[in-house]
């Protein structure tokens, strides 16, 4: 994971104290300064210092899904939700208000460091583009793809089910359309997404052919990525936001 | 005790038979009255005329010449009655027959001025088959002077008798024909009822009609109504507190779960954090068999073969062996993630108890097919509604390293009813299980 340098701020708004205190704890071991609050009133007055802010939805007064819908409204800060609900509805929900992750608890840590550091780093590579043109929904050939929600939709408007390491690769490919993209660069995006396999070359022509697949259900989308033999895959389509 | 008897078991079979009784009955009964009715009506009439005829054929014969009176009496002979004066004594016993009496009432009660004169009557029956009667009298007017008489009408006839008998059964035919229509058509909302009744409990709520049919049964589908709404307050407010416990539970468990990571002994670590996962496995079951029961859920055009082989993918590079076999594309309306469920439990038993698993869509012109067999030793049949339902597990699942709560096909099944679906298991041939979902294509 490629984060620069300097060292991220995170808030973790939790109301339940010991749970504040071991995740804190934990996540400072892991090399990210926290600061925790009880509820959301607290958090408001400091919400402006900080590059990543995990919520829990359920806080007194008020939810972390007011507390996220009003921060999105002044600021494009990184949210990740921490939830004791686990269903589709409510995890659509959380993302529809602006979140980038909705993690389930009990969060195994490991995992949790894992999803920061990925936030982080879209979050980073947005920021070097204009925001504004990182949009939620983009098309290409008739397809679309929600990058909030995690779905894509065939061109007949069909939801097509990609695993999060297909989506991960395919979100590479959309951010460089129409441009060569080397395997290493594929590697190092999806990564994190890989379980059980070896990291190298290979893993991501799988992806690939995986993804290749998927899309070649409708005609033509076989022809979406092309392999440039020896140095990787190019994606031919041109992209809408 | 099985008891042969005639009672029909139906309410509307029963309500006909009391019917095709009571119009049996009324039948017996009208024919009898109509026929005594017409009995006395025609015996009344034949009397009163006999009457007259032998009162005016008497105030002739006495006022006329001893010579003339044969002669005369024949000639007052109606085609009705044939009139005669005999000599001496009649060919007729003495006395009135008991049949003939309401006849001889007749006479007297008409004409009074007879009742001096000693009056024979009697019925007399013709051929066997025939059933006309004559009516033969005489009366005597002098001594030894009598007024024979015979009427040629029929006093009873069997025919007529049978006309009466026909017509009065074919309307009792006809009024138990439409009484049979009408039990059928008043009985159609109570079957309906029942049939509904019967449904009640299976899938959502039941609506019972409490605006239209008699008022007993509208006031049966307003209670039914009632019930219904009652019971699911009940089921609602359980299911309410038991996915509030989920909830719950899962801070404590995501406390715990960071605090494992302090115990010293790796082996200890390591099992505690097997034990988290399992209960938060377990956690995760319970939510999700509740969730899946609901059926007002979105749905989605979905494509099919890509679900399935991204689950198979996820469990190859897990290590398992699963393989898809299937057309590229095949879209139903479903809720993604609920289907996904399904089909992943049903892939991850394969692969507990069969060691491996083969994903097949297929798909028939109303069904899409999504099957998952293994190569396991499969259920006995006896086992398959056991297995399918919530909490249930079989021998083999109890004893099993990590055991969940059971509800794994019971959510599988959930997802493919809530779709209006099926789950079936059955046993290969080959041996191993096969357990199919099918929903629905439109």
């Amino acid at each position: 994971m490629q984060i620069s340098e300097r060292t991220y701020q995170i808030a973790l708004v939790e109301d339940d104290g010991a749970l504040r205190t071991l995740l804190t704890r934990y996540l400072r071991q892991s090399g990210f300064p926290v600061r925790g609050y009880a509820t959301a009133a607290e958090f408001r007055a400091s919400a402006d210092q900080f590059d990543l802010v995990i919520l829990d939805v359920m806080l007194p007064a008020t939810s972390g899904l007011d507390l996220c819908r009003w921060l999105r409204e002044r600021s494009k800060v990184p949210i990740i939700f921490i939830s004791a609900r686990s269903s589709h509805t409510d995890r659509i929900v959380g993302l529809e208000l602006g979140a980038d992750d909705y993690l389930i608890k009990p969060v195994d840590p490991g995992e949790l460091v894992a999803r920061i550091r990925s936030v982080l780093r879209r979050s980073e590579e947005a920021g070097q583009r204009d925001m504004a043109d990182y949009a939620s929904i983009v098309r290409f050939e008739g397809w679309q793809m929600d990058r909030r929600r995690r779905e894509l939709f065939a061109p007949e408007g069909s939801r097509v089910s990609i695993s999060e390491a297909e989506f991960d690769l395919l979100n590479v490919f959309i951010n460089m359309p129409q441009r060569v993209i080397g395997r290493d660069t594929l590697l190092e995006h999806s990564r994190s997404r890989l379980p059980g396999r070896d990291h190298s070359d290979r893993s991501v022509d799988v992806l690939v052919s995986r993804l290749r697949r998927k899309l070649g259900s409708v005609d033509g989308g076989r022809d979406l990525i092309r392999t440039v033999r020896g140095v990787g895959y190019v994606f031919t389509a041109s992209v809408d936001a | 005790m099985a008891r042969h008897s005639l009672w029909p078991k139906g309410l509307t079979g029963r309500v006909i038979l009391v019917l095709v009784l009571a119009v049996l009955f009324q039948f017996l009964a009208g024919s009898v009255l109509i026929r005594t009715g017409e009995m006395h009506i025609q015996r009344q009439d034949l009397g009163r005329r006999v009457a007259e005829q032998v009162l005016i054929a008497e105030r002739i014969i006495t006022a006329a010449d001893r010579s003339d009176r044969s002669r005369l009496l024949k000639s007052l002979s109606t085609i009705h009655t044939k009139l005669e004066l005999v000599e001496g004594s009649p060919e007729i016993g003495p006395g009135i027959d008991a049949e003939a009496r309401e006849i001889a009432n007749a006479i007297f009660e008409f004409e009074p001025a007879l009742a001096n004169y000693e009056l024979r009557l009697s019925l007399e029956t013709g051929s066997f088959l025939n059933l006309e009667r004559q009516v033969i009298g005489a009366i005597e007017i002098d001594e030894d002077t009598w007024i024979g008489f015979t009427t040629q009408e029929r006093v009873a006839d069997w025919r007529l008798l049978l006309e009466t008998s026909i017509r009065v059964g074919l309307i009792a035919v006809l009024i138990l024909g439409s009484a049979a229509v009408l039990v059928r058509t008043l009985s159609a909302p109570l079957r309906r009822l029942s049939e509904n009744a019967q449904l009640i409990g299976t899938s959502g709520r039941i609506f019972f009609d409490d605006t239209t049919g008699p008022e007993e049964l509208r006031e049966v589908s307003r209670a039914l109504n009632a019930m219904q709404e009652r019971l699911e307050g009940v089921i609602d407010q359980r299911t309410q507190a038991l996915l509030a416990v989920g909830h719950d539970l899962r801070t404590p468990l995501a406390r715990l779960r960071l605090r494992v990571d302090g115990i010293e002994d790796r082996a200890d670590r390591s099992a505690a954090r097997e034990d988290i996962d399992q209960m938060t496995r377990m956690l995760q079951e319970l939510l999700e068999f509740f969730e899946t029961g609901e059926s007002q859920l979105d749905r989605e055009p979905t494509e099919l073969s890509s679900l399935c082989q991204m689950i198979a993918e996820a469990f190859d590079d897990l290590g398992a062996d699963v393989r898809f076999e299937g057309p590229d594309r095949l879209v139903i309306d479903a809720v993604h993630d609920h289907l996904a469920r399904a089909i992943e439990n049903l892939v991850d038993n394969a692969i507990k108890y069969g060691g491996n698993a083969t994903i097949t869509l297929a798909t028939d012109p109303d069904w899409a097919i999504v099957s998952v067999e293994d190569n396991g030793p499969g259920i006995p049949a006896s086992q398959f509604a056991r297995v399918m339902h919530p909490f249930e597990r079989s021998d083999a699942a109890r004893s099993g390293r990590h055991p969940g709560m059971g509800l794994g096909l019971s959510i599988a099944r959930n997802v493919a009813e809530a779709h209006g679906g099926r789950l079936e298991l059955a046993n290969r041939s080959g041996g191993g299980l096969r357990a199919t979902l099918t929903f629905p294509k439109k």
